[in-house]
């Protein structure tokens, strides 16, 4: 497989935290980020600063426009519910077992404007261990 | 995975409206052309496909944005038909919803920039052609 475009994507999520998860309709981009904490370890007599590195965060956003038919339902009742929801994160839907996935608390916004069409964001923080597939053994 | 709809339907809803409206016709009753009007017409409106754009959801596009310009040309000395013309276009266009629409479901209709000016005619400069209207943006959701 080569490079590719984004247009595959895919976000899929399953609102009770279980595998039954379904695509999130409306949805044109998301992100994951696997930032890793740094600790400052530099010591005296050392030439140059050091660090050590912690675990990853895996956190992200989600986006998309407002469709009352799907967005209540697939998004804003996740966001109210109190139970964290398992989303699966697929760069390419025509390699639908390359992904990453996990249990997520997720957040939302709306955005309304005279000017445009309705959207809404998301950001959500992983809520339980988080794994990429297939796994790579570094 | 859904089937991209026919933009011409936009086109086809948007002829319907104009042409379909009595007090428009009134004013304008060489009636709605796209692009150019036919020759002999001394008064009409003009449709023109400006831009279009889609865009793009996960699965398939989430809406799609066209831009037309819509003009009435009316041959005469005051802009005043012409004018009126336009706010008659406005009146039907301007906020109200569009349909039906074949494959689409409409999302808004809103005015980008209004248009009036004249020109002489190209055969007597005397003669003055007289241009109102404006530009719309026409935003839908594929079905």
């Amino acid at each position: 497989m080569a490079r590719i475009h984004g247009k595959k994507g895919d976000v899929m999520l399953d609102p009770t935290g279980g595998v039954t998860v379904v695509s999130l309709a409306s949805c044109n981009a998301y992100e994951l980020n696997t930032a890793k904490d740094l600790v400052d370890v530099t010591c005296f007599q050392d030439t140059n600063k050091q660090s050590v590195m912690g675990l990853p965060s895996y956190d992200g956003s989600i986006s998309g426009f407002w469709d009352s038919a799907t967005t209540p339902e697939q998004l804003f009742a996740v966001v109210f519910g109190d139970v964290p929801a398992m989303l699966h994160l697929i760069p390419n839907t025509l390699e639908p077992t390359f992904l990453f996935k996990g249990l997520a608390n997720i957040d939302a916004s709306l955005d309304v404007s005279a000017t445009g069409a309705v959207s809404w964001s998301s950001k959500w923080v992983a809520a339980g261990p988080w794994v990429m597939e297939p796994a790579i053994v570094p | 995975m859904s089937v991209a709809a026919n933009v011409a339907a936009v086109d086809a809803a948007l002829f319907a409206v104009l042409a379909g409206d009595a007090a428009l016709m009134a004013l304008v009753p060489d009636g709605i052309w796209r692009d150019v009007a036919p020759a002999g017409s001394t008064r009409a409106v003009t449709i023109q496909l400006q831009t279009h754009e889609d865009i793009e959801g996960f699965r398939a596009p989430v809406y799609e944005t066209f831009q037309y310009r819509i003009v009435a040309h009316v041959l005469e000395k005051s802009g005043g038909d012409a004018d009126a013309a336009a706010y008659r276009i406005h009146t039907l266009l301007q906020d109200t919803v569009l349909a039906p629409i074949a494959g689409y479901t409409h999302m808004a209709t809103l005015r980008v920039e209004p248009i009036r000016t004249q020109d002489p005619d190209s055969g007597d400069n005397d003669l003055r052609w007289q241009l109102a209207g404006a530009d719309y943006e026409i935003t839908v959701s594929p079905d």
